[in-house]
C-alpha cells in the first residue's frame, strides 16, 4: 500500500530543494544579471551604437577655453579629453571639463521658458518667448519713456565676443542702457594695472615660463586659475630646492589646494591683503633694492601726485605696522621683500577666489603698485602687452554701449536686467544684484541652461543651449600673453525650446523699437564668427593649430579664407605671433591708481578690510570667508558624475558646508561633522562644520559650490546661497564679514 | 533507505537540475543568425583571406569591427556558388544595400572601452587568444542573450557549466595579469 506524501514529506523536499539552490548559479546570476539591469534599464540614458569618430571643439565652460577632443559613438559625445600641445589644454583637461558632455542631462536642465509664479521661493511655471518679450519690452520702454533714471542693463561675465558686441549695439538704443561687465575678475591685478597706465599698455598677459618668484594673494594658482593646464605643468618643479624652478609664495588666510603645493604658504590675516602690498612696496622702495631712478621717471605719483605721495602712503606701512596689521612677522616681511628682487623676475598676483570674490579695488591697487616698483611691466618673466584681436566690425564706437562695473553703479537703480549665460566661472551672490535692482518690480531675465544660482531669483529664464550645443567663441585666456581665438562647436542638437541668447535680444530689440547695426541684423552668430576668422586671413598674423593633425599653419600659408574657416570648423586655434621684445615700456603709471581719494582709501583698507566695516568685532567675533572652485561655483552646472569628487571621495567639500579650526570649534562648543548656525549681520544659515586645522583660528570658511540636492532633481535648490551671509561692501567685495556661530 | 531523507535527496537534485540546466536555458535566449557564414571557407587556401582582409583597421587606427555589407559586395556582387545562405545574401543584403544586422558574440556593454589597436597592433596579441577558433569555424553556432542584462552569454558573468569563450572580464583581468598589465577598472571602464 503506498503511503501517503505528508507534509512533513514536502518540508524535506523543499528543505532539499533549498539547500541544493545555493550550489547552482540561479541565486549568483540572477544578483549579479539584476544589477546589470538596474543599470541598463530603458529609463538609463544610452547612447546609440554607431561609428566611432573623434570630433573636436573648446570648453567653454570657464574662461581657460581649453581644446577637446571628443569620442563620438554614432555622432554622440562619450568621453572628452584634452589635446596636446598647443591648444590651450596642453594634453589635460579638468575635472569639470571632463564632464561637460554629461551636463546636457543636467537634472536642473531647462528646456523651455519660466516664468517665476511670485515671490522668491516660489516655483516656475512654463510661458512662452512671446510673453517674455512682451513683458520685457514694456518695461523698456516705461524706462526710456518715464525719465526716472531707471536703468536697462546685461551682464556679461564673458566680454568681447561677438554676442557681446552685439549686446553693446541693443543697450546704445537707450540712453540709460548700461553694459556691465564681470562682478568678480580673476584677471583684476592685470586690469588695475593697465588702468593705472597714463598712456593705455592695452591687454596684459604673463609671461608666467619666464617668471621665478610668485607671491599670490589668494590666487587659485594651482586649483583652476587662468590656464589650468599651463600652471600643473609649470608646477611640476614646485618645491624643488634648485634655484631655476618657479617659486610660489601663497599669502592666504587658510591653507588652500595652491598653498599645499605651493612652495610657501603664508598665512595672513583676513582683509590685509593691502597692507602686506603696501608693506613689502616700502621696503623695496626704502632700501632702493629697485631701480628708484627708472620708477621716478615712470611713477606720476612716487613723492607727490594728484592724489597724494605713494611713497609717503608706504612708510606708514613700516614693516613693524604691517606685521602688526598681517600677522606676519617683521623679519619674514623684509626677508619677502628682499627675495622678491633676489629672486627675480618676480610677479604679484591678486584677482581673488572663485568662490570669495574679489579683493577689492584697493587692495588691486596696492599689488599693482608692487608690480610696478617691481619693474614688471613689459619685462621678461613679467606682465606683456598683447595685441588686440584683429577687429572685423567697422560700426563707430557711440553704437556699442562702454562696459561698466557693477559697482559703479547706484544701488536700486536697474529696473530690467539681462543676465548672459556664460559664466565665468566665479560666484556672484544674489544680494549684489539685488541691491542694485529698483525695488518695485524688477525685470530679470536669466539666459541659463540651469534653474541654478541666479536663475532661481529671475522673474525669467530664457533657456540657453548648453556647452557643446552651440557656436560659441572662446577668446585669450586673462593669463596668456599672446592673442588667441577658437570656437566651440556644436556637437549636439539643442532641444527644442532653447533659444539662442543673441536670437532672444534680437526678438526683444524688435519689440522695443531698438534698431540695431547692420552687421547684427539677418545674420546668425556663426555668421559673424565667420566674418572674424575671415578678417583673421586678411590680417595675416599668426599661426593656426589644427586639432585633428596636430600641425601648425601659418596663417599666411593658409590658401584662403574658406579654408580656414573650414579648419576652425573642425577644431583648431589662432595664436597671435609672439611680441617681437620684451622691453620695459615707456608709459608713465600711477601707483595709487586714478579712483577719487584714493591715498585715503588704500590707507584705510590697509589697516584692513574688516576695519572699514561697521559691525563690531564684541557683537560678531569671528570672520567668515568663502571659498570655492572655478567651474563649480555660481551659474555653472556640474557633471552629474562630479559626486564622485564631493560625496564618495570627499576631494571636495559640499556647497553650504563650513570649516573651522579645531580649536575654535571646541572654543564655540561646535563638532566635528555636526550642525552650526552661522550669524552675520545679513542674515543666518544652518550649515555643517568640519574641523580642520588648515583654517586659521576665529575664521569660518564657508563652502560655495553645487549643494548635494543640486545633483537631485526632485529636491529644490534655495536660491539663496551661503554668500547671501556676507557682508558687502561699498566697492562690491564681499570676502570678509564679521560673523558668530553657535551649535544646532 | 530513510523516506525523510529520500525527498531531502529528490528536492537536493532537483534544484541542482533546475540551477545547472535548466535556469540557463531559461535565462539565455537563443537567436539564429541572420544567415550563415563560413569563415573556414572564406580563410581556406582557394580564397585565401586574412582576418584583416575584412576586420580593418581605418586610417585613424579605429578597428572598424564586422565589415558592412559593400564589402562583401566587392565579392558577392551576384552569387558564387548554389548556397542558399549567399543567395540570402545577395538578395536581401546586397542588391537592396541592407546590413545586415549580426548579432556580435564578443559586444561589449557601453561602458567598457576595448582598443583593438592596443591590443593587436601594439601587444600584437592574435585574433584566436580572444575570439577562439571562431576565424576556422565551418558555420555560426547561435548567439545567446542574457535576458536580464541583454548582454551577449560570451562577455559577462562567472562559467556556467563550462560555458566559457574567453572573452569575459575576468579573462581580460587573467591575461593583463599574466603579461604584468595594468588592471586598473578606469583601463577599460571610462
Amino acid at each position: 500500500m503506498r503511503e501517503k506524501i505528508s507534509r512533513r514529506d514536502l518540508l524535506r523536499l523543499a528543505g532539499g530543494s533549498a539547500l541544493g539552490l545555493w550550489f547552482t548559479p540561479i541565486p549568483w546570476k540572477l544578483l549579479d544579471d539584476v544589477s546589470i539591469w538596474t543599470q541598463n534599464g530603458r529609463w538609463v540614458t544610452s547612447p546609440p551604437r554607431g561609428e566611432i569618430q573623434f570630433r573636436y571643439s573648446n570648453c567653454t565652460l570657464c574662461p581657460a577655453g581649453c581644446g577637446v577632443r571628443a569620442r563620438c559613438v554614432g555622432g554622440q559625445p562619450i568621453s572628452l579629453a584634452g589635446i596636446a600641445p598647443q591648444s590651450g589644454s596642453r594634453g589635460a583637461l579638468c575635472a569639470v571639463g571632463l564632464g561637460g558632455h554629461h551636463l546636457r542631462y543636467h537634472p536642473q536642465r531647462v528646456t523651455q521658458p519660466l516664468r517665476r509664479a511670485s515671490g522668491i521661493s516660489a516655483s516656475f511655471q512654463p510661458c512662452t518667448p512671446e510673453d517674455i518679450v512682451l513683458t520685457v519690452s514694456e518695461a523698456l520702454a516705461t524706462t526710456r519713456a518715464s525719465g526716472s533714471g531707471d536703468l536697462a542693463a546685461i551682464l556679461d561675465e564673458r566680454p568681447g565676443r561677438v554676442t557681446s558686441l552685439m549686446y553693446r549695439n541693443f543697450l546704445s538704443g537707450f540712453p540709460n542702457g548700461v553694459y556691465l561687465n564681470p562682478v568678480s575678475d580673476s584677471g583684476a591685478t592685470l586690469h588695475a594695472m593697465e588702468s593705472a597706465a597714463e598712456k593705455p599698455y592695452g591687454a596684459l598677459g604673463i609671461d608666467l615660463e619666464n617668471t621665478r618668484t610668485i607671491l599670490s594673494f589668494g590666487t587659485p594658482l594651482l586649483d583652476g586659475w587662468g590656464n589650468p593646464a599651463r600652471l600643473w605643468k609649470m608646477s611640476e618643479g614646485l618645491q624643488d630646492s634648485s634655484e631655476s624652478h618657479l617659486k610660489i609664495i601663497q599669502a592666504e588666510t587658510h591653507q588652500s589646494r595652491t598653498a599645499l603645493l605651493a612652495d610657501e604658504w603664508l598665512p595672513l590675516r583676513p582683509g590685509t591683503e593691502a597692507a602686506l602690498a603696501l608693506g613689502l612696496a616700502g621696503i623695496l622702495i626704502k632700501e632702493k633694492l629697485i631701480d628708484m631712478a627708472a620708477l621716478s621717471r615712470q611713477a606720476i605719483d612716487l613723492e607727490q601726485g594728484a592724489q597724494g605721495s605713494f611713497r609717503e602712503l608706504t612708510e606708514k606701512f613700516s614693516p613693524r605696522t604691517t606685521a602688526a596689521i598681517t600677522g606676519v612677522s617683521e623679519d619674514k616681511i623684509v626677508s619677502l621683500a628682499r627675495e622678491l628682487v633676489q629672486r627675480g623676475p618676480s610677479i604679484v598676483l591678486g584677482g581673488g577666489d572663485p568662490g570669495a570674490g574679489p579683493l577689492g579695488p584697493e587692495e588691486e591697487t596696492a599689488i599693482a603698485a608692487l608690480n610696478f616698483v617691481l619693474g614688471n611691466v613689459g619685462r621678461r618673466g613679467g606682465f606683456l602687452p598683447r595685441r588686440e584681436l584683429p577687429k572685423w566690425l567697422k560700426e563707430p564706437s557711440k553704437n556699442l554701449k562702454p562696459a561698466s562695473s557693477l559697482r559703479d553703479i547706484p544701488d536700486h537703480s536697474i529696473r530690467v536686467l539681462f543676465v548672459d549665460a556664460l559664466p565665468s566661472g566665479n560666484a556672484i551672490p544674489w544680494t549684489l544684484l539685488e541691491k542694485k535692482l529698483v525695488r518695485d518690480n524688477p525685470v530679470v531675465v536669466s539666459f541659463s541652461p540651469y534653474l541654478l544660482g541666479i536663475s532661481r531669483n529671475a522673474q525669467f529664464i530664457v533657456p540657453s543651449p548648453v556647452y557643446l550645443e552651440s557656436w560659441e567663441e572662446v577668446l585669450t585666456p586673462l593669463d596668456s600673453p599672446t592673442t588667441s581665438y577658437s570656437l566651440s562647436l556644436p556637437l549636439l542638437v539643442p532641444p527644442g525650446g532653447v533659444q539662442e541668447p543673441f536670437d532672444f535680444i534680437r526678438r526683444v530689440a524688435v519689440a522695443a523699437g531698438v534698431h540695431l547695426a547692420p552687421e547684427f541684423q539677418d545674420v546668425s552668430p556663426k555668421d559673424l564668427f565667420k566674418r572674424r576668422v575671415e578678417q583673421f586671413h586678411r590680417d595675416r598674423r599668426g599661426t593656426i593649430f589644427s586639432y585633428r593633425n596636430e600641425s601648425e599653419t601659418r596663417v599666411k600659408d593658409v590658401a584662403s579664407a574658406d579654408s580656414m574657416w573650414a579648419m576652425f570648423c573642425d577644431g583648431a586655434s589662432w595664436r597671435d605671433d609672439p611680441p617681437s621684445s620684451t622691453s620695459p615700456i615707456a608709459s608713465r603709471f600711477s601707483l595709487l591708481g586714478k579712483a577719487a581719494n584714493a591715498a585715503e582709501r588704500l590707507e584705510a583698507v590697509g589697516h584692513g578690510r574688516l576695519e572699514i566695516q561697521r559691525d563690531p568685532a564684541t557683537e560678531f567675533p569671528l570672520v567668515l570667508m568663502p571659498e570655492g572652485w572655478r567651474g563649480a561655483v555660481g551659474q555653472n552646472g556640474l557633471s552629474p558624475v562630479m559626486t564622485k569628487i564631493y560625496q564618495e571621495s570627499g576631494l571636495r567639500h559640499l556647497g553650504g558646508e563650513a570649516r573651522v579650526n579645531v580649536e575654535t570649534g571646541r572654543r564655540w562648543g561646535l563638532t566635528d561633522g555636526g550642525p552650526a548656525l552661522i550669524q552675520t549681520r545679513c542674515g543666518s544659515k544652518v550649515a555643517r562644520v568640519h574641523f580642520d586645522d588648515a583654517v586659521m583660528p576665529e575664521v569660518i570658511q564657508v563652502i560655495v559650490g553645487p549643494n548635494l540636492k543640486e545633483f537631485h532633481e526632485s529636491q529644490e535648490v534655495d536660491g539663496r546661497n551661503i554668500l547671501c551671509l556676507c557682508n558687502l561692501d561699498d566697492d562690491g567685495v564681499w570676502r570678509v564679514t564679521r560673523a558668530k556661530m553657535s551649535g544646532v | 533507505m530513510n523516506r525523510g531523507l529520500l525527498f531531502f535527496a529528490a528536492g537536493l537534485l532537483a534544484a541542482l537540475g533546475i540551477g545547472w540546466m535548466g535556469f540557463p536555458r531559461m535565462l539565455y535566449e537563443r537567436i539564429d543568425q541572420p544567415l550563415q557564414f563560413s569563415h573556414r571557407v572564406h580563410t581556406s587556401e582557394k580564397v585565401g583571406l586574412k582576418c584583416d582582409d575584412c576586420h580593418a583597421f581605418r586610417s585613424d587606427g579605429s578597428f572598424a569591427g564586422i565589415p558592412s555589407v559593400s564589402k562583401c559586395a566587392e565579392c558577392h556582387a551576384a552569387p558564387l556558388t548554389a548556397s542558399a545562405d549567399e543567395k540570402l545574401l545577395v538578395e536581401k543584403y546586397i542588391v537592396p544595400g541592407e546590413e545586415i544586422p549580426w548579432r556580435v558574440y564578443s559586444r561589449q556593454p557601453d561602458n567598457t572601452y576595448f582598443s583593438h589597436l592596443f591590443h593587436v597592433r601594439q601587444a600584437r596579441l592574435k585574433c584566436d587568444e580572444c575570439h577562439g577558433s571562431h576565424g576556422s569555424s565551418e558555420s555560426l553556432r547561435e548567439f545567446q542573450r542574457n535576458r536580464l542584462s541583454g548582454y551577449s552569454r560570451d562577455i559577462w558573468g562567472q562559467n556556467i557549466a563550462g560555458f566559457s569563450r574567453g572573452m569575459k572580464m575576468t579573462e581580460c583581468s587573467r591575461c593583463h595579469a599574466a603579461r604584468g598589465r595594468s588592471d586598473a577598472c578606469l583601463d577599460c571602464h571610462k
